[in-house]
């Protein structure tokens, strides 16, 4: 059994059209994640994990990728805690971003749908180490500072 | 088993929730289901929780 929680605090630091006409933003945070997992003798061990990121928002369609690392740390009753790093990346695609308008200030919202991996390293402990992957849905309401709006318009 | 996960989804939600106001609302919110192997437990699974701002 597993858990896992994370925040992003991020900045927009640019927006350009890198990738051909279509508007592409870059968005620069601090992520914070953590996760339980029990074992089957009943053990729980905890992760946490802090580190930059940088998110690519591109639209249309659109196509959210961040891309992470940083330090991890491990707990487990009867073990020193542990050191190590991790790094992150994710892919998340929706075929539209529809903008508020005159007629219709309140578009549905867009979500997307995409898969993120993330891989921690432990090198004092090596059976700490852990490869997850994960599906998510995101929702993204009808104003989003780092997206260009495409679609339903 | 089943008031682990709901305790552990309630540990995800309040990490989130506590981590969010401090930039006001978050932008956005995701919701996910994550596997994982961990090499001294095995696979584990198990609900993932974020926000963006």
């Amino acid at each position: 059994m597993d858990a896992g929680a994370r925040a992003r605090f991020g900045e927009l630091i640019v927006t350009g059209h890198p990738f051909g006409q279509r508007q592409t933003s870059f968005v620069l945070g601090l992520t914070v994640a953590g996760d339980l997992s029990f074992g089957d003798n009943g053990q729980v061990a905890f992760r946490a994990h802090v580190g930059p990121e940088l998110a690519a928002y591109h639209a249309c369609p659109v196509l959210v990728v961040p891309v992470g690392g940083g330090l991890s740390l491990s707990f487990e009753r009867g073990y020193a805690a542990s050191v190590g790093g991790y790094v992150g990346l994710a892919a998340l695609f929706a075929p539209l971003h529809p903008a508020p308008t005159y007629s219709d200030p309140a578009p549905a919202p867009t979500f997307l749908a995409g898969a993120a991996t993330r891989a921690a390293f432990f090198p004092a402990s090596f059976t700490q180490n852990e490869l997850a992957l994960a599906a998510r849905l995101v929702y993204l309401p009808g104003s989003h500072g780092g997206l260009g709006y495409c679609g339903g318009d | 088993m089943r008031r682990t996960l709901v305790r552990l989804i309630s540990v995800a939600v309040a990490v989130v929730a506590a981590a969010a106001p401090a930039q006001g609302a978050p932008t956005e919110v995701h919701v996910g289901a994550r596997v994982g192997y961990v090499m001294g437990r095995g696979w584990t699974l198990g609900p993932e929780l974020g926000s963006e701002s």
